[in-house]
């Protein structure tokens, strides 16, 4: 009789267990796709629904950061990494019927890399020299062949939604778990399960859901409102204002899965085309003055205030949640105006009536640009701001607009410093590669370098080739604890906070697992069910 | 009553004695007509009319609006290409693609260096009825607009019309009731409603669960009802009204025959400039209620550096503003001639 | 009400004046263990979210913005009077291309226009400066509406009786508009400064809200409204709402004044 009570529990928990079919999931999307070619999904929301309507390969698994057969049961790499062969799952059709062979996925390989495209996924595959094939080799069998060996290539299959080559519907045949049924401009996306949807839950076609509709919410109080209401199910990436207001009002709708891979960082201007005066030019360069501010920020205090706590100091070019590549060994730049003002004084700054004061005499002052709007962004300018005055260092800030900052940062050069944030899809060094070698347009400090600037660039250069065509996964992350370590001894980038992944879960949802990874909540889609209202 | 109607017929005879103060009897929308019941006749009215809308001044208004919008047009296009970021794509800070890529993105923005010739070209597709096609949503901008106007035509319409009821009936029961005090108030809390920015009220109304209509009629109802209550003060001051209430005359057909009628060419010209009010606000209540509307489009187009859609938004807006404005003109013209 | 509306704003402008010694703390000054704290005996009004003081960074703010909006009102008050008065006077083909250029002014994006100064100013360029560029731009663009009034009332000027006298006594045209018509109009005039003091002051709040207002650390009220986007936090914490009503009073007696000075006709 002792147990009786806890059995009949457990009894009615395991009763109330029982995933219920059909329901409808609905979010909010922070922009408008601008198209649905799963090959052009560049920003966050398209690449949301890419993940829900596309059927891939291999999928990254977002909790254990491990590769997972999809539509590709097994893989295999060939000819010393030249070489990668998919074996596929057979008796599987897209949305309309149409039936999925290595056909398919020849096809998308091949509208993936067509060089007029501008695929981003595209263009992460075509790292060096030479096309990269796909090579049918059976009805269920295909190679893709790379012209030379290529390092961490499989995890970007993920991201690579396979297309039918015959379907009428192009690109809206779908493997996913759901397809496009309804698109409103300007309000709202409806997604409808795919009734050929491949996986299945006790002979049932997955997902549980029916539907999924994605509101178009650029305003963030509106989404936490709607949330409020019940009129939407799940926020990702929510901001620490509100989650801390979440979860005074219901812990359980919240969760800080922890630190993200995306970084807030400051960067100095160090082009050589760069319109601004040649002594400030020379502080930027110095690699002293770098790391004095650096030393001068309180990076605690910004994780504290403006995240609520919700965020992790700034360490380097890849944050603690990246399990396998994060260097362990470094630790964020420690707040230190004494270490600050040694650093300096070696360049000959010099303090004078609490303004710092370079060799020849010049009052230390540079601006800050920012993108406006941004709140987070604009308070830790401001604080930032305090922390350099700690220093004699003014410091003004400007707020711009996106197309001007981008103007700025990338064309013009009409910049000083520049406070933005990294937004990292890919766990993999590779992903990385065009902001670490000098010779890209994305190395943010001084772009489209002809030969390496600095000796200590030629080397990230070297240690970023060498890394990608090692096939050896300890022997790359030998590699690229080396580029971290220089990232962190010469400070080009001077990493601020990595913030925490923060999610509203709305309690009627279940299974739901939220992870640091894209698409935080969403990345088991098609187990999520909804408990219907009693 | 007699107290009133001779401090009344004091200060009507200030307005004539001193031009200063009949300014402001004037301001400001035009002058406070005489009564209506006075010396004209219907034809004299229809003669009027006939002298003032000439088909020859249509046609010259007509050809001047089309000369303003073409212009408009050119300006905005300039303004627009010669703004920090035109041709800037967000693409360009994707680490994912490569050389080729982004050299090709660059191109793609900075395809129209030249405005005039961007604009010939435009016109030339006008002319055939195609607006082009917006660059950041890489859709036809006829279809755009087309998808949109009838949410944005359907709130500005609805908030203006509630916001013209609640101004006639505020005006009409301050003129009713007229206490000094609850003139004051009135004053405050209009005066308190013009201080809450637009985006504040935008936001508000979704709070509330209102249709953005609510949020635009809140907007624009302060300002309609500080010219409303100027007109019936001034109407209603008028010596003819004040010798009708002596008369004892109904309220109800004093206020028609003898307060509005009169100022009904005001009232137009004021149904005018609310036009362009309610597109002034229709802008930031659309882009904050995420209304899938014309002013969400402004919006989204103008961070974008949407050339297309901007010269097209701006030869919409231009035009209504000029039909607005074109309407309020006529109406005061015809009233000068009447005069 | 005229008495009530002038002694608000006296009292207002005094402790803006005297915002250095009434203000308890420097406006940037981050008080990072108090980030938004309610109202307390050491801030009087709470803290904002770096916890820097809400009461001092309001007077501060207040000072910038009624300095800023005035002046760019009586630029735009300014040229209205001028544009209108020339416009009126020297017949009807400038009056039509005056209205014209009333019409553009009114449409066009001058988004853009804010935008490009911006990107002009240097970017060391102090808050003031850039400040200064938007209120300015503000004031130069702000002449359409009020130039529209203007128009009408100096043409109903020119038809009436006292003018046409003065024409026919041989008063030279620039002593008619010295002596007969500006006087006239300055009423007209200031009602207009009147009404688009506060329409300034919104349009720095809205430019603040979508992110173009003055710049941090420096105070604005356009900033200090963008904390009410947060409407169910401001509710909870009613003292985010005292600039808003700081702003409501100010702008409250302006248009007291005005009504006042209607009804004194």
């Amino acid at each position: 009789m002792r147990y009786a009570g806890p059995i009949l529990l457990a009894l009615l928990g395991s009763l109330n267990l029982g995933a219920q079919w059909g329901g409808e999931l609905r979010f909010c999307l922070r922009s408008e796709p601008k198209s649905f070619h799963p090959a052009l999904a560049d920003s966050d929301a398209p690449e949301t629904i890419r993940y829900l309507t596309g059927g891939v390969l291999l999928r990254v698994n977002r909790i254990n950061q491990q590769l997972e057969p999809e539509l590709a049961t097994s893989w295999k790499i060939e000819n010393g990494g030249k070489a990668v062969v998919f074996h596929l799952r057979q008796g599987v059709s897209f949305s309309d019927g149409t039936p999925f062979t290595a056909d398919d996925v020849a096809y998308t390989m091949q509208v993936l890399l067509d060089p007029n495209l501008h695929s981003p996924t595209g263009d992460t595959f075509q790292s060096g020299e030479g096309a990269v094939q796909a090579v049918v080799r059976g009805k269920y069998e295909v190679a893709i062949v790379f012209p030379q060996p290529v390092a961490g290539v499989l995890r970007l299959f993920d991201q690579v939604a396979v297309m039918s080559r015959t379907s009428p519907l192009k690109e809206r045949a779908v493997l996913g778990p759901f397809r496009i049924a309804e698109h409103k401009p300007g309000s709202y996306i409806l997604l409808a399960r795919n009734p050929n949807y491949w996986k299945t839950e006790g002979g049932k076609r997955l997902p549980y859901l029916d539907a999924v509709r994605l509101e178009i919410q650029p305003n963030r109080e509106l989404e936490l409102l709607r949330f409020r209401r019940g009129q939407v199910h799940l926020i990702s990436s929510l901001d620490p204002d509100q989650f801390e207001q979440l979860a005074g009002e219901d812990r359980a709708s919240v969760k800080d899965a922890g630190p993200a891979l995306d970084a807030e960082m400051i960067w100095f201007n160090l082009s050589d085309s760069a319109p601004i005066e040649a002594y400030r030019k020379a502080w930027f360069r110095s690699r002293n003055f770098r790391l004095a501010v650096s030393h001068a920020i309180r990076r605690d205090d910004l994780c504290r205030v403006i995240y609520r706590g919700h965020a992790q100091p700034g360490v380097g070019p890849v944050s603690p949640a990246n399990l396998f590549w994060f260097n362990p060994h470094l630790k964020p730049h420690a707040f230190d105006l004494d270490a600050a003002r040694k650093l300096l004084a070696a360049d000959g700054f010099r303090s004078e009536g609490g303004s710092l004061r370079d060799r020849e005499g010049h009052a230390v002052e540079f601006s800050l640009v920012t993108s406006a709007g941004n709140r987070a962004r604009e308070r830790i300018a401001a604080m930032v701001q305090q922390d350099l005055a700690g220093l004699g260092i003014k410091l003004n800030i400007v707020t711009l607009d996106f197309p001007s900052l981008i103007e700025r940062i990338g064309k013009s050069f009409q910049y000083e410093a520049c406070l933005l944030g990294t937004v990292n899809v890919d766990l993999d060094p590779n992903g990385q590669m065009n902001v670490w070698l000098s010779s890209s347009a994305n190395h943010q400090w001084n772009p489209n370098q002809k030969q390496p600037a600095t000796p200590w660039e030629a080397e990230i250069d070297r240690f970023m080739r060498l890394q990608a065509s090692t096939i050896d996964a300890h022997r790359r992350k030998a590699l690229f604890d080396r580029v971290q370590q220089l990232a962190w001894d010469e400070a080009p980038f001077v990493y601020l906070v990595h913030r925490n992944a923060l999610v509203a879960v709305a309690r009627s949802v279940r299974n739901a697992e939220p992870s640091v990874l894209r698409p935080q909540v969403l990345w088991n889609v098609d187990r999520l069910w909804i408990e219907p209202s009693k | 009553m007699p107290h009133r109607l001779l401090s009344a017929l004091n200060r009507a005879s200030q307005v004539i004695a001193h031009p200063r103060g009949a300014l402001w009897a004037r301001c400001p929308l035009g002058p406070v007509p005489p009564g209506p019941g006075s010396v004209r006749s219907r034809a004299r009215k229809q003669a009027v009319f006939a002298q003032t809308i000439t088909p020859l001044r249509l046609a010259t208004r007509a050809a001047v609006a089309l000369g303003v919008l073409l212009v408009a047009g050119l300006l905005a296009a300039t303004l627009v290409r010669m703004a920090p970021g035109f041709g800037m794509d967000e693409r360009l800070l994707d680490v994912r693609l490569n050389q080729e890529s982004l050299q090709a993105i660059q191109r793609q923005g900075g395809e129209q260096p030249n405005v005039v010739r961007y604009y010939g070209h435009y016109l030339r597709q006008l002319a055939h009825g195609d607006l082009g096609t917006s660059l950041s949503l890489g859709r036809p901008v006829r279809e755009l607009l087309a998808e949109r106007m009838a949410v944005s035509f359907r709130s500005g319409l609805s908030g203006l019309g509630l916001a013209w009821i609640a101004a006639i009936l505020a005006a009409t029961t301050l003129e009713l009731l007229r206490r000094s005090f609850t003139e004051a108030v009135a004053s405050v809390l209009s005066g308190a409603l013009l201080c809450v920015p637009a985006a504040v009220v935008a936001l508000a109304s979704v709070y509330s669960g209102a249709a953005p209509a609510v949020a635009i009629a809140v907007i624009l109802f302060p300002r309609i009802f500080r010219y409303l209550r100027d007109l019936a003060r001034q109407a209603c001051g008028a010596p003819h009204v004040l010798a009708a209430h002596a008369l004892g005359l109904n309220p109800l057909r004093i206020l028609t025959c003898h307060v509005v009628a009169p100022v009904l060419p005001e009232l137009l010209a004021l149904a005018g400039v609310s036009v362009s009010m309610a597109v002034g606000a229709t802008v930031p209540v659309e882009a904050l209620c995420d209304s899938p509307g014309v002013g969400q489009l402004v919006w989204q187009s103008a961070l974008a550096r949407d050339l297309p859609v901007l010269v097209n938004l701006t030869l919409l807006i231009t035009a209504l503003t000029v039909i607005a404005n074109l309407i309020a003109d006529t109406a005061r013209s015809m009233r000068e001639a009447q005069v | 009400m005229r008495r009530v509306a002038v002694s608000l704003l006296l009292l207002v402008t005094l402790m803006l004046a005297l915002a250095n010694w009434v203000a308890p703390f420097p406006y940037a000054r981050q008080f990072r263990d108090a980030p938004d704290a309610p109202p307390s005996r050491h801030f009087l009004l709470g803290t904002d979210a770096l916890g820097r003081d809400r009461l001092s960074r309001m007077l501060y703010g207040a000072r910038i913005s009624l300095l800023l909006a005035p002046g760019a009102a009586l630029v735009s008050g300014g040229l209205a009077l001028a544009v209108g008065l020339l416009a009126g006077c020297l017949g009807r083909r400038v009056e039509r291309a005056v209205t014209v250029a009333a019409d553009l002014c009114l449409s066009l994006p001058w988004l853009f226009a804010l935008l490009a100064i911006r990107a002009v100013l240097p970017l060391n360029a102090s808050a003031t400066a850039s400040a200064l560029s938007t209120f300015g731009l503000l004031g130069l663009l702000g002449w359409a509406g009020p130039c529209r009034i203007i128009l009408v009332a100096v043409k109903r000027h020119l038809g009436s009786d006292f003018v046409l006298l003065a024409r026919a006594s041989g008063c030279s045209a620039g002593r008619l508009a010295a002596v007969h018509l500006i006087p006239n109009l300055l009423p007209l005039a200031r009602a207009q400064f009147l009404v688009t003091v506060p329409a300034f002051l919104l349009a720095e709040a809205n430019l603040g809200l979508l992110g173009l207002g003055i710049p941090e650390p420096v105070p604005s009220w356009g900033g200090m409204l963008r904390e009410l986007e947060n409407l169910p936090g401001a509710v909870a914490h009613p003292w985010i709402c005292a600039p808003a009503l700081l702003l409501m009073i100010v702008i409250s007696s302006f248009h007291l004044l005005v009504s006042a000075d209607k009804d004194r006709v």
